[in-house]
């Protein structure tokens, strides 16, 4: 049934450490091509953590080193040959806070394409950014805005803009550390809504701290505890009938 | 009917459960009629029936694991909750309603075994209209969320019951005079069946009321007091 | 309703606190009262010295704009007007007016008018050549001594051996005043004059221009320099013993007096490099070296507040630590690296000391015209009239320093407005 299903990321007895002090713990886990990915867990599990591990924002932090193996599309990443920055236009990054350029919303997504040389004309850029911006539901609301700043948006409107910026740089992976935790109700159900149509062309990972949101998502689930990955399977599996007690006591609420 | 939700996936899980509950409910319709149409009647052939009910057992256990699975994954609130949570109990009553049909069926393969006049049952005739027609009104009732129509079902109910009530008492006024044979004993088992899934499709009916407006109906489910 | 304990307890010391706050509230009004009265002090006492320094005594005289005489060659060339007659013709006028006879009395009359009046003749025939050979009123600047008896600095009542002007000056000038020849107005000396020993004539154009040069030396070094070392210290240093060090110097070189960078611009620019001295250049590289610290630490502060999360998203989308920095970082701080700048640009403004160790005294009447010329910078003329004893050097001195403190405010006014205009909301 699922046995065909792609793998683009694998990772194997990754481990990382602050200093001295173990943060992630030994994990191997495999995440399906284009389709969503939860990791949930309680605070403080480490999944932030691990996913920033993919696409070596972690590499910004002083004193933090990684051990273990992570594969992307058959290449290791953390092979010292390898340019962290062709890496990062592969693995996009959405953060938490909605934190567009102060720049406008052209700009804003213009910025990936340009540095990286995507565009050989200005009207190729304009229309990398206009299939950035519908790609990520932002086309209508913004067409006559594109010399507006972006931070004149609202949060739900910015966090697409992120996204806009993001896909602009054509990743095959879009890593999503809580997206919508700093969102109303309402530009969060328009996120989720958005990751599906996503889901079609990129491999989605998304940390999330509400369970409900990686229950609605997600194909795959990941539960995290005190940096160890407890159980990883189908999320409807996992909601319904988890193997391991430990995720189950999470799942029902029985611990933070 | 209602709004769309923003995420187009909790639409398709409800349109999901309501295809199973139509399906569930047009076979269970299908067999009771084929059942009531076929009843006095010898030469039609019933007992090829009974292997359809399996169908409606194997529909109610999908209805219970896609319910439970909605709630796990969409934690569904207000209107969307009353759906969910009423789908597996008339799933249950589906059942047995099924179930009454196949054991009518049975029970006429009695009769034709141990060489019983089937026209016997023809006395059965109004009661069989009355619980064919609450069945169609509920189900319908059912798919278009009508609560004024279940209302009428539920009130509908006590009709067929005082309807029973007369086949009941005519029949046994003939047992005492000319004295009782199979027949007539499997006549008042296959009444009482067809009584019974009336009272099942009031019970539908109620949940299609709660569905809609969020509580039960109140008032005493009408029943006839004197017990035939 | 009843009360809780806590209610109790707060309303009953309600009254105390209450008192104490509005003692408080008094003592700060009074504070902010007396700084008021010391700051209306100084201002007042500052603007009743210099105000009249912008202002001078002139005198109009009807001059015969004999153009042989004037202008021997014709052509209205200065070489001409050099070689013309212009100051005999106007001792000629002033000597008609007073009829003065005796050699004393022409010897006071001569001395009446200052000593620039042929230059300010010459000039107005270059401006209005259609006049020549025709009588014209022309408005001459008096000599400062004459001046200072219109300011009432010097008295009737002293002693005349005591006195800079004579009975017979002094004759001379109620006459030219009860004549109506004297006129008060705005003084052009002051702002397009240059170094002079004559007070009249003295005005802070050279030094403005020398400063005006200086601070763009001292710009054009330390604000590149100075914003490079901010973004490579805080974006690109490794943070080690070695960077910690060189932080602790910057923040003590931002503390030590400025006279020592003036020490070591002469031993190392002047001495060691041969560099000339009382130049622009060799200023503004010791302004620079002085100002360097200001700008490094305010640059570090502005680099410090942009967030984060600016950083996070250039880096998600693939920018390398580099076009982070230059394409979003900087640009963000730039606002707060400029008000550092300005900051630290209008102290150099006021410097003296450090100036005057590179000899930038020199007297010096020609204005640079260029940053190897031989300038001065505006604090150090105010320095150097401060030392003069004539009346009017003290009131041009206080002139002097009102522009100076206007150029400062302005300067300071300016670095706040910028900072508001650019703060940006991230």
């Amino acid at each position: 049934m699922e046995d065909n299903i792609e793998t683009i990321v694998n990772c194997s007895n990754v481990s990382v450490f602050y200093g001295d002090n173990k943060a992630i713990n030994n994990i191997t886990i495999s995440i399906d091509k284009k389709s969503i990915t939860a990791f949930i867990g309680p605070s403080g599990c480490g999944k932030s953590t691990f996913l920033r591990t993919i696409n070596r924002m972690n590499d910004t932090i002083d004193g933090c080193r990684m051990e273990g193996t992570i594969l992307v599309d058959g290449q290791n990443i953390y092979d010292p040959s390898i340019d962290v920055v062709p890496l990062r236009a592969k693995i996009g990054m959405v953060f938490q806070k909605p934190n567009p350029f102060p720049k406008t919303i052209y700009e804003n997504v213009a910025y990936g394409p340009r540095i990286h040389g995507l565009a050989s004309s200005k009207s190729e850029l304009d229309d990398i950014v206009e299939k950035a911006l519908k790609g990520a539901g932002l086309w209508n609301e913004a067409k006559d805005r594109l010399n507006e700043s972006g931070t004149g948006l609202s949060g739900g409107q910015q966090q697409r803009l992120c996204i806009a910026r993001t896909i602009a740089v054509e990743p095959q992976i879009i890593l999503m550390d809580e997206p919508c935790s700093a969102l109303d109700p309402i530009a969060t159900s328009k996120i989720e809504e958005l990751m599906a149509d996503l889901a079609n062309n990129y491999t989605i990972i998304i940390v999330t701290h509400s369970m409900q949101q990686a229950a609605r998502v997600s194909e795959k689930t990941a539960y995290f505890h005190l940096g160890n990955l407890i159980e990883y399977g189908n999320t409807k599996e996992i909601f319904v009938r988890p193997k391991d007690p430990q995720t189950e006591a999470y799942i029902s609420g029985k611990i933070g | 009917m209602t709004q769309e939700h923003i995420h187009t996936a909790f639409d398709e899980d409800l349109d999901q459960l309501d295809k199973l509950i139509a399906t569930m409910g047009n076979l269970a319709l299908s067999q009771f009629i084929a059942v009531i149409d076929g009843l006095a009647d010898e030469s039609v052939e019933l007992e090829s029936l009974i292997v359809n009910d399996t169908k409606i057992d194997e529909l109610e256990t999908e209805i219970y694991n896609k319910t439970v699975e909605i709630i796990a994954i969409r934690s569904p609130q207000a209107n969307d909750l009353r759906r969910i949570i009423t789908a597996p109990k008339i799933a249950s009553f589906l059942e047995r309603i099924g179930d009454y049909s196949k054991n009518i069926i049975k029970r006429r393969s009695m009769m034709i075994v141990e060489d019983s006049e089937l026209t016997i049952l023809k006395k059965l005739d109004g009661i069989s209209e009355i619980a064919r027609e609450l069945l169609v009104d509920v189900l319908d009732s059912l798919s278009r969320l009508d609560a004024r129509k279940s209302k009428m079902v539920w009130e509908g109910d006590i009709e067929l019951d005082a309807q029973h009530s007369i086949v009941y008492k005519k029949i046994y006024k003939r047992m005492v005079e000319k004295g009782s044979s199979a027949a007539e004993i499997n006549a008042l088992f296959i009444a009482k069946n067809i009584e019974r899934i009336g009272d099942y499709c009031t019970s539908i009916a109620e949940q299609v009321y709660f569905i809609v407006n969020g509580e039960m109906l109140d008032e005493k489910r009408p029943k006839l007091d004197n017990i035939p | 309703m009843a009360r809780t304990r806590t209610e109790e307890i707060v309303i009953s010391g309600l009254n105390l606190r209450q008192k104490k706050e509005r003692n408080y509230k008094y003592l700060g009004m009074f504070a902010i009262a007396i700084s008021m009265a010391f700051l209306l002090v100084l201002l007042i006492s500052i603007a009743s010295k210099g105000i009249p320094g912008f202002f001078q005594y002139y005198a109009t005289l009807e001059i015969e704009l004999n153009k042989e005489r004037l202008d021997p060659r014709g052509d209205l060339s200065d070489q001409s007007l050099f070689e013309g007659e212009a100051k005999q013709i106007i001792n000629e006028a002033i000597l008609q007016f007073t009829q003065a006879n005796t050699r004393n009395e022409k010897k006071a009359a001569r001395k009446l008018l200052s000593n620039g009046s042929d230059t300010r003749l010459s000039e107005y025939i270059k401006n209005n050549k259609d006049k020549l050979n025709t009588k014209q009123l022309v408005r001459f600047v008096l000599d400062d001594d004459a001046d200072s008896y219109f300011r009432g600095f010097i008295k009737k009542d002293t002693p005349e051996k005591q006195r800079r002007l004579n009975d017979i000056q002094i004759e001379y000038l109620d006459k030219m005043k009860n004549e109506g020849l004297i006129s008060y107005g705005v003084s052009d000396y002051l702002f397009f004059g240059s170094a002079s020993r004559n007070a009249e004539m003295a005005g802070i154009k050279g030094a403005a221009i020398g400063s005006a040069l200086t601070l763009f030396v001292c710009f054009i070094i330390a604000f590149p320099i100075g914003v490079a070392t901010a973004v490579y210290l805080e974006e690109f240093a490794p943070k080690n013993k070695f960077t910690e060090l060189i932080e602790i110097n910057i923040n003590n070189l931002a503390a030590v007096p400025s006279v020592v960078f003036g020490i070591l611009g002469l031993a190392i620019f002047i001495k060691l490099f041969g560099m000339p001295r009382s130049i622009p250049l060799v200023g503004g590289l010791v302004l620079a070296l002085m100002t360097l610290p200001t700008i490094i630490i305010s640059s570090r502060a502005a680099i410090k507040a942009v967030p984060p999360s600016i950083r996070d998203g250039a880096l998600g989308v693939g920018a390398s630590k580099m076009q982070t920095t230059m394409h979003h970082v900087v640009p963000l701080a730039i606002p707060g690296m400029l008000t550092g700048t300005i900051i630290g640009m209008a102290q150099a403004l006021g410097e003296t000391a450090p100036l005057l160790m590179i000899g930038m005294v020199a007297f010096i009447v020609d204005i640079p015209g260029g940053v190897t010329d031989p300038g001065t910078v505006l604090p150090v003329q105010i320095f150097m009239w401060a030392d003069f004893a004539e009346r009017m050097f003290v009131q041009k001195t206080s002139a002097a320093i009102i522009v100076l403190l206007i150029f400062l405010m302005l300067m300071n006014g300016g670095a706040v407005w910028l900072r508001r205009k650019l703060e940006r909301r991230w």
